[in-house]
């Protein structure tokens, strides 16, 4: 047996501002699903014009269920295209529909989903979502097709994508179908699957619409885009702070997403033999690993660096799975990932950890089907005050210990902004709104709530003493919430002078299974998903599984 | 639910009654307990806008709505107030008093509440039995 990594280790801001994609991730588990179920892929609808306006419908089939991609692409003016969340029009719009749309349920989409928060939708609406081109890479590969070649690979792989989705909201978001309608199907029932398969769709129509505008401006002469490179292009993302409040809001679930990514790290290390076909597929995952890494460049000094580092101590990783010795050893992953862990940043030892759980699908991928959860908080108004704090003091020592009348300790509070209802995280002391904060500072909280509850009555029931102090009912649901859940707090605070929300959008995104992660700063980052996956032609074949960290192709124009 | 011609998702009465009870002065955790018991009714298939808004006009408006008095007599446990009780206070406090082990064969009674149905939705939400309300 080897012990699963605690939380005081793993559930800290900077490790998990490190995280990486694993077999484990959402993206990756829905193209398994999609390989092994052999989905179905249908486009029922394409009717656009030459420039590739109109409205398409892309179905994909289950083996119980009937899902399609709604897609409006729009004519957009160049000073309206931004990412940002303040934006009204985009370049394509779409709705992920629960079945097949009737002509009714498409006029009532055409007129609510350009709309995106403004529209109302209704519960046969699984996501809603909104795409923009990116302009020059999409314009030169129109171009390039258009003419007959192929386009430049080095180009497209500095961009690694067409198009970036600017939100894809689910769960109930503007009146779609809330998560309850879609938690007990197989197809759907994971962690983010209907936004995952959303994007995956997306992926698909991009690449169906370049080829159909270049076909149009080409004729005869315009030539396919060449299958590794489509499989090589994802769809790029921006992601901000409404990511970050997520994480807090859903201790369980996220304490089954460690669970199981911890889980598989502690079978993979427990293993007493490495088998050389293991060892063949580590080698080979190595080399593209490292590829990618220099291939992986970005404005942000600070990721710049740690990529940097990353790629010298992956050269060192290298070297140690080469050591002739290493198949004798006894526990030799374990051995690896000690190592790692001893002599490597913290992207280093996490990259580690998701290589050594690569060639062990055998051993991890049954795993992704523990990462949901569907369990509310709870409150338990007959447990005793002295229970409750003992509660605390045994699981609380990290909120305990920080002194919040430190002005550091406090500097941030996170708020809904009034205009579209996204998170927003402001300096307490120089801006206004600290009354309307959201509770995300459980850290804080549950120390006011120690101290209070010093002052009760032992053996005085919660329901008492919530009677006497309801504002410390949210906080006391938390605590008694998680209790039997290890990985479900971060064990620091989201508040203070030295918090990066950055690492909380990077921990999430690489659960979903990202790549190339590329802050803009500390509140926001472009990546790119679905990098590397097969295309719905390849799904099931040889390789289907294979894109963990992809790399640039060779493609001969 | 929908209420009127409109179609409204579960997530967004639970993210915009929570607020507005906020809003009014109740405590996050108060607030997220009467979006549940608002999800509750509209579960049922009653439309509990009219009264959600009207009981959270009475809290804004008469902040010594909150303030609850427990008292024992004999075999009941009685909530009342200086006035008319808000229902966004009593429900999650006639819950949490009914899952105490104490009172499960006691009679709980809460007297002059402001919507009787949105505490019965805290109840049914917080899945109790044992309670009268008035």
């Amino acid at each position: 047996m080897v012990s699963l990594r605690p939380a005081e280790q793993i559930m800290r801001l900077d490790r998990m501002g490190a995280s990486h994609q694993t077999r484990l991730s959402f993206m990756r588990a829905l193209v398994r699903r999609m390989s092994k179920e052999r989905w179905r892929f249908e486009r029922l609808r394409f009717d656009l014009d030459p420039d590739g306006y109109g409205t398409s419908i892309f179905a994909i089939h289950t083996p119980n269920r009937t899902y399609s991609l709604i897609a409006f692409t729009h004519a957009l003016d160049p000073d309206q295209r931004t990412d940002r969340v303040i934006a009204e029009a985009w370049d394509a719009t779409f709705s992920l529909f629960d079945g097949v749309p009737t002509d009714a349920d498409l006029a009532r989409l055409a007129h609510n989903t350009p709309k995106q928060e403004v529209g109302r939708f209704s519960s046969t609406e699984l996501v809603l979502a909104r795409a923009n081109k990116s302009l020059r890479a999409f314009e030169h590969v129109v171009e390039c097709l258009a003419d007959g070649r192929q386009p430049d690979i080095d180009f497209l792989a500095r961009v690694g994508y067409l198009m970036r989705t600017t939100a894809v909201y689910g769960s109930g978001k503007f009146g779609c179908a809330d998560r309850g309608r879609i938690s007990e199907r197989s197809d759907t029932r994971g962690p983010f699957q209907v936004e995952m398969l959303t994007v995956y769709l997306i992926r698909w129509f991009t690449m169906e619409l370049v080829e159909y505008v270049a076909r149009a401006r080409g004729g005869n002469r315009a030539a396919k885009l060449d299958a590794a490179v489509k499989r090589f292009l994802g769809i790029g993302n921006a992601t901000g702070l409404g990511m970050a409040p997520f994480l807090v809001k859903h201790p369980i679930l996220i304490n089954n997403w460690v669970l199981a990514r911890e889980t598989a790290l502690a079978r993979v290390r427990a293993l007493k033999l490495a088998s050389e076909e293991q060892l063949s597929e580590l080698h080979k995952l190595m080399r593209r690993v490292r590829r990618h890494l220099e291939e992986w460049n970005v404005d942000d000094e600070i990721q710049q660096a740690r990529t940097s580092t990353l790629r010298n101590e992956m050269e060192d990783f290298e070297r140690r799975l080469s050591d002739d010795g290493l198949l004798s050893e006894k526990r030799p992953w374990d051995m690896l990932y000690l190592y790692a862990e001893t002599n490597y940043s913290l992207e280093g030892q996490e990259l580690a950890a998701s290589l050594l759980m690569e060639p062990h699908a055998q051993l991890v991928d049954d795993l992704a089907e523990t990462m949901c959860s569907d369990r509310s908080t709870c409150l338990k108004p007959s447990m005793s005050v002295a229970e409750l704090q003992a509660s605390i003091t045994t699981r609380y020592g990290w909120a305990l210990m920080r002194d919040y009348d430190d002005p550091d300790e406090q500097r941030y509070f996170w708020y809904y902004s009034e205009d579209k209802l996204e998170p927003r995280f402001s300096d307490r002391f120089a801006e206004p709104g600290t009354e309307y904060e959201m509770p995300l500072a459980f850290g804080r909280d549950i120390a006011a709530l120690d101290m209070e509850l010093a002052r009760a009555e032992p053996s005085s029931s919660v329901a008492k003493f919530l009677l006497v102090h309801p504002e410390f009912r949210h906080v006391v649901r938390r605590v008694q919430t998680t209790a039997n859940f290890p990985y479900s707090e971060i064990h620091d605070s989201l508040i203070a002078s030295d918090v990066r929300p950055i690492d909380l959008l990077r921990f999430k995104l690489a659960f979903f299974g990202a790549s190339k992660f590329d802050p803009k700063s500390d509140l926001w980052t472009r990546i790119t998903m679905f990098q590397g996956a097969p295309m719905p032609d390849d799904l099931g074949g040889p390789g289907s599984d294979d894109w963990f960290f992809p790399v640039k192709p060779e493609v001969t124009r | 639910m929908t209420t009127g011609r409109r179609h409204v998702s579960m997530g967004e009465i639970e993210f915009v009654v929570t607020r507005a009870a906020f809003g009014v002065g109740a405590p996050f955790g108060i607030a997220e307990d009467f979006a549940y018991a608002v999800q509750a009714a509209a579960r049922f298939g009653i439309d509990p806008t009219p009264a959600a808004l009207a009981c959270l006009s009475h809290l804004d408006r008469e902040p010594g709505s909150r303030q609850l008095t427990v008292a024992e007599c004999g075999t009941e446990v009685i909530f009342s107030g200086p006035g008319r009780l808000s229902a966004v206070f009593t429900g999650p406090s006639l819950s949490d008093f009914g899952h105490l082990p104490q009172f499960r064969k006691t009679v709980i009674r809460a007297l002059n509440v402001d919507h009787p149905l949105l505490v019965a939705a805290a109840l049914v939400s917080g899945r109790m039995k044992n309670c009268i309300i008035e």
